[in-house]
């Protein structure tokens, strides 16, 4: 299960590479209740064009879809960082420091 | 006197030729320069509409309001920056709003959204986070709910005439 989820973890920004930028730039489906039911857009809408796109190095989209990226992405950034180690460090495959004792 | 009149309707269609495809030009011209420029005409003190750059003013409104920095730069070859992408957004969001596209919050959500501590989504939305009023009401809800909602009914009038 923690193998798993660490293949997961590592292939999550590369499966995103490999999508094209603008991969969610035209979806229909909306779900953000807050446009779904006022056709109000809410702090969140269109974070996840934004980060697509700041993924993909085109700095002018994301900020066009949603500023907050520029928060948003270096702490999913420091997420994914934090969640790796761990996950290695609990598989006992991380590479720097000391091995955690069994 | 019949090769006058052959010269002379020659000449004339020749004319003809020549003096209607320059019409038709005129013409073809005419109508894409009028709705390129009728949106933006209205709206032209505004601030958010004098931020755009001249290829976007001169663009139709449907291409306008769906246009991204990468479509711009796909069509006219320049990047548009960050701040011009933050203009661009500002600008097809106030374009939208006047043509009733983009709904405000309607005053009987506001009411319930003060009741429940959250005026300051309705007044950010209202404003487009942009202003002193939603973390000012912000700021007084965290100060046990009270103050903000006092804060956002006395705002209301601002909102609702």
């Amino acid at each position: 299960m923690i193998w798993t989820w660490l293949v997961l973890l590592l292939a999550a920004p590369i499966v995103l590479w490999i999508l094209p930028g603008n991969f969610f730039d035209n979806g229909e489906l909306i779900v953000c209740p807050s446009r779904a039911f006022f056709d109000i857009e809410c702090l969140g809408c269109g974070m996840t064009r934004a980060v697509m796109h700041f993924h993909h190095f085109e700095f002018d989209d994301a900020v066009y879809f949603n500023r907050g990226v520029l928060l948003i992405y270096p702490a999913l950034v420091v997420l994914w960082c934090l969640w790796v180690y761990q996950t290695s460090r609990k598989l006992g495959i991380w590479p720097f420091g000391k091995k955690p004792a069994v | 006197m019949k090769q006058r009149k052959f010269t002379a309707s020659l000449l004339m269609a020749v004319a003809f030729l020549v003096v209607i495809p320059s019409f038709a030009s005129v013409d073809a011209t005419l109508p894409a320069k009028a709705t390129t420029s009728t949106w933006a005409e209205p709206f032209k003190a505004n601030p958010e509409i004098k931020a755009l750059t001249p290829e976007m003013i001169q663009m139709g409104l449907e291409q306008f309001l769906t246009l991204t920095p990468s479509k711009y730069k796909e069509l006219t070859g320049k990047k548009l920056g960050l701040k011009k992408s933050m203009e661009l957004k500002a600008a097809q969001k106030f374009l939208k709003k006047k043509m009733g596209k983009a709904s405000d919050v309607p005053k009987g959500l506001y009411i319930v959204l003060a009741i429940f501590g959250l005026a300051w989504i309705g007044m950010g939305v209202m404003d487009d986070w942009t202003g002193n009023d939603w973390w000012v009401n912000l700021l007084l809800t965290f100060l046990c709910w009270l103050p903000g909602l006092i804060h956002a009914l006395v705002k209301m009038k601002k909102y609702y005439n």
